[in-house]
């Protein structure tokens, strides 16, 4: 009998003990999860980072490709426009031309008088207004494909200007890139130098807080049940899952 | 053209100038042609363009002051004239208007002044 109060004595001194120091070393450990997990979450944000800069770089090549294509089509369509243009022009000055033969043979119904010149009169009229219309309709031409030219020689300068666009882009993630993967061995460097500080990993880590963490709770509940149920009850009960932690608790280096 | 004329009409061309049209009788007017090459003449007035090879013989180019392309081929007193920048409107047989104009599609249209222009060409100091 008083071999059992010795042992409750002990029991309930060491668990008081091991509830302060938890207190302490609970901090600590939890202190460190969130480090290691700070560090895990900094690493991984610095891999994706490369990761994506590396996306961004193959996307923006890819876009420069398309870019160089179309301004080679561009340039193509602008020069073809502007010989259409041109020949168009060729067009315009032989209906101009025509048109004076028109007018000659016009001028020549007229010196001929009504008997004989007017039917070459008619002809000639019915000839000119048709080679006015003509010459009217490939200018128009003429003109237009003159601005399909120039709007599409504009689009190329647009293009080159969304190329440099690109490369600039294509730069700026290399660099990212770059940077991503310093940051990415500084973080490993920095595990490192942590694990070797705290003597610890982050499973290990984690592993501590969660046990610390149900400690405080245990004692926390026996605390509130102090009092309330005699304590022989209390031990007899919790005897099966409080002896192995008895056991651990007393090979603590501070307890010897 | 214009329609069929009576006995009494006359043929020609009708040209646009700064001051309205203006009707060259065919009597006077030759051919229209494109703008040839010209050189100018030294000290010439500014009216008198220059002078042009047509058909192998020097021609004197008058700005007629409108904004055609072409020339209208003339000839007076025997001598060949050259109107620049002519806008031809119509040519055939139009009714005259008196004796210094025709009828154009109800308006009158009165004659070129050939004599006029002649003049104005031939005075100042180049020419002696």
């Amino acid at each position: 009998m008083a071999k059992d109060e010795t042992s409750k004595r002990h029991f309930f001194r060491l668990l008081r003990r091991t509830a302060r120091g938890a207190t302490v070393q609970g901090k600590v450990a939890n202190e460190e999860t969130l480090l290691w997990s700070s560090h895990d979450r900094a690493l991984a944000s610095a891999r994706e980072a490369g990761e994506s800069a590396q996306r961004i770089a193959s996307s923006v090549a890819k876009h420069r490709g398309a870019a160089d294509t179309l301004a080679d089509r561009a340039r193509a369509v602008a020069t073809r426009a502007q010989d259409l243009s041109v020949n168009f022009q060729r067009i315009a000055d032989a209906f101009g031309r025509l048109e004076l033969v028109a007018l000659n043979a016009g001028l020549e119904s007229a010196r001929l008088g009504d008997a004989h010149g007017q039917s070459l009169g008619l002809v000639a009229d019915d000839v000119r207004a048709q080679t006015t219309r003509g010459a009217e309709a490939a200018r128009e031409l003429s003109t237009s494909l003159s601005e399909v030219g120039s709007e599409i020689l504009q689009l190329n300068a647009n293009l080159e200007r969304t190329r440099e666009a690109s490369a600039d882009i294509a730069q700026d993630a290399a660099r990212v890139g770059g940077a991503a993967a310093d940051a990415e061995r500084a973080l490993v460097e920095l595990g490192e130098r942590l694990r070797k500080a705290t003597g610890t990993d982050p499973e290990t880590a984690r592993a501590i807080a969660d046990a610390t963490e149900h400690a405080k709770a245990l004692v926390g509940a026996l605390g509130t049940l102090s009092g309330k149920v005699p304590q022989t009850i209390l031990v007899n009960a919790l005897r099966p899952a409080l002896e192995p932690l008895l056991r651990l608790l007393e090979e603590r280096p501070e307890e010897e | 053209m214009s329609g069929p004329g009576s006995d009494r009409s006359v043929g020609g061309v009708v040209v646009r100038s700064p001051g309205g049209l203006r009707f060259v009788p065919a009597t006077v007017a030759l051919r229209v042609l494109p703008m040839p090459q010209r050189v100018r003449v030294p000290g010439a007035p500014a009216s008198l363009l220059g002078v042009a090879l047509v058909d192998g013989e020097a021609v004197p180019l008058v700005d007629f002051g409108a904004h055609g392309e072409a020339l209208l081929l003339c000839t007076y007193h025997g001598e060949g004239l050259g109107l620049a920048n002519v806008e031809v409107v119509a040519t055939g047989r139009f009714e005259p208007d008196g004796a210094d104009a025709v009828t154009v599609e109800g308006a009158r249209v009165p004659y070129f002044d050939f004599p006029a222009i002649v003049e104005h060409v031939q005075s100042g100091r180049w020419a002696v």
